[in-house]
């Protein structure tokens, strides 16, 4: 077969697959790094990445997870770098203008409240209830161990009750998985 | 039951992307084509002692104030057409940070993990360290400073690297976190610094003096940033959350309110070359309070430039994501997400020669003559000429 046949497979091959995932893998970058266009950079930039090594895709046990963790990775570096980039308006993330309805002025106080909590926490709580990554998977990720990223999310969810008080309710998590 | 305590946030509506496969196809082939284009040289880097904690700054004496580099040639006299072309920065794909210094010379790079920066000069890497943690590089001196914060025990610290030592930055007292955000040529230092209650406040550590650092004035009761400083110690930022952009004098701490134009209210003072400065206005209009008094923005930033000899503002054409710096005759690079990088010459905006639409602008020098941007394959290093 001819080589540029070869890569025209491959590209669509390519196409095929990251289409219909971009819109949730855009979902996870927005939930992590809270604007669009960032969101956006990040999703780009990973997806490039992988088409770099898509001809080694065959190697990869579990595509899907390889890529959203890809993803995620590159949320995490792209947030290294808000005072370069971002602090024209790192106070202003892209969140919905209030309507009155109290869901959302529940969203912006836990969306604050996030913010407020030590990096290491916030970050932590983000990976696993934003972008539904289970502990093995952050603790790879961030480099730490199990037993940190079940104490951080314990802290950090003690945190956030403290600061929200009774405006916002969060739901208990099981027994042992904190 | 749903026993995901942040299940109001997943079920929150996200704004729709604007990428598609097509999108990401066309970048990947663009970065296929380059990479066999470029011949990558590796470049040999020493790897220094790294002493960490504020004693190190005791011993700093006026005669061991950084020397300023040869000043850089003034903005040319063409009124051509500006053009630029640009060269990679090796070892910067994914870079997890980036400052340039205002003359161009100096690059400073985090690597992906975040756990290494390294100094280039005029391209070639002269400098790395390594941390045990998270450590961000936001702004680079002339004299080859490079100032910033490292993740220790959880909490931001701010630090300086200089002559292969970093240096963590002492917190003024009832702070317990702090980043340093800009350095001048004299190596005078400004940052944020965070107070006990999550309040911010505008710092200074003085060259003379870096043990006693200094909370710049801030009026009662009020947040502050601080953002960058000049060379002759005029510190840009704002007071509140963004409710007003200020400029202080590193002399005394004393700060003034910079204008906004009529109905823009709220904002922050960013970069300051010569007379200019740049931030972002009309904050409050893009921007409402929460019940618990947090301010939150609800749009992108309308961007200005302040004419500090005559005391003027004006706001530039359009919405942008950044903007990355000001030359000595006024001109700024901007970025929008739709139409890449863009350059304002005080009467016009439009697209930067030689730059394409996905990218980013870093960095900016005085004279205009060089620029730094990412590109979806790393860092290039644009030099300009014309203008």
């Amino acid at each position: 077969m001819h080589l540029s046949r070869v890569r025209h497979d491959a590209d669509d091959e390519f196409t095929q697959f990251v289409g219909p995932r971009i819109p949730r893998l855009h979902r996870i970058a927005y939930q992590l790094l809270g604007d669009r266009d960032r969101a956006d950079d990040a999703v780009q930039n990973a997806l490039t990445t992988l088409y770099l090594r898509w001809k080694s895709r065959h190697d990869v046990h579990n595509l899907d997870a390889y890529v959203h963790t890809m993803v995620v990775r590159q949320c995490l570096t792209e947030r290294r770098r808000w005072w370069s980039r971002v602090r024209l308006w790192d106070a202003t993330p892209d969140v919905p203008v209030a309507s009155g309805v109290p869901l959302v002025e529940q969203r912006m106080l836990l969306r604050q409240a996030l913010r407020d909590l030590p990096d290491g926490q916030r970050t932590v709580l983000v990976l696993r209830f934003l972008c539904d990554l289970p502990v093995h998977d952050v603790a790879v990720l961030l480099g730490r161990s199990e037993g940190t990223v079940k104490s951080q999310t314990s802290n950090g969810l003690k945190a956030l009750r403290r600061a929200l008080g009774d405006d916002v309710t969060l739901a208990n998590i099981p027994e042992g998985v904190a | 039951m749903n026993d995901n305590p942040f299940q109001i946030l997943v079920d929150e509506p996200v704004p729709a992307t604007r990428l598609d496969a097509g999108r990401v196809l066309h970048a990947g082939r663009t970065r296929v084509r380059r990479r066999r284009a470029v011949t990558t040289v590796a470049a040999a880097v020493a790897v220094l002692v790294v002493v960490a904690g504020g004693t190190a700054l005791a011993v700093s004496r006026d005669d061991r104030r950084p020397k300023p580099a040869p000043a850089m040639p003034g903005p040319s006299p063409s009124t051509g057409p500006v053009t630029c072309t640009g060269a990679e920065v090796t070892g910067a794909d994914g870079a997890s940070s980036i400052a340039m210094d205002p003359t161009g010379q100096w690059i400073a790079v985090g690597d992906q993990t975040g756990q290494t920066i390294t100094l280039l000069k005029d391209g070639t890497a002269v400098r790395t360290v390594t941390q045990p943690s998270v450590i961000v590089a936001t702004a680079v001196s002339a004299a080859g400073t490079v100032v910033g914060y490292q993740d220790l025990e959880q909490r931001q610290r701010p630090i300086s690297w200089r002559d292969g030592h970093v240096t963590t930055l002492p917190l003024p007292t009832g702070a317990v976190s702090g980043q340093a955000g800009g350095v001048n040529v004299g190596g005078d230092i400004v940052g944020v610094v965070n107070l006990a209650g999550n309040q911010r406040r505008a710092v200074l550590w003085r060259f003379s003096d870096p043990l006693r650092p200094v909370l710049l004035d801030t009026p009662s009761g009020k947040a502050s940033t601080a953002a960058r400083i000049s060379d002759d110690g005029r510190i840009t930022g704002a007071i509140g959350g963004y409710e007003q952009p200020y400029l202080w004098s590193a002399a005394d701490g004393h700060g003034r309110p910079l204008p906004v134009p009529d109905g823009m209210p709220g904002g922050v003072a960013v970069y300051i070359t010569g007379e200019w400065v740049v931030g972002t206005i009309d904050f409050l209009a893009r921007s409402r309070t929460l019940s618990d008094g947090t301010l939150v923005g609800t749009e992108k930033m309308a961007i200005a430039r302040w004419n500090l000899r005559d005391g003027t503002v004006e706001r530039i054409p359009g919405e942008y994501v950044s903007a990355t710096g000001v030359t000595r005759d006024g001109r700024v690079v901007l970025f929008s997400m739709m139409a890449g990088v863009q350059l304002w010459d005080g009467t016009r905006v439009g697209p930067l020669p030689g730059t394409s639409r996905v990218q980013q602008p870093e960095g900016l020098s005085d004279d205009g003559s060089v620029l730094l941007i990412r590109t979806d394959r790393g860092l290039l290093r644009y030099t300009c000429k014309g203008g």
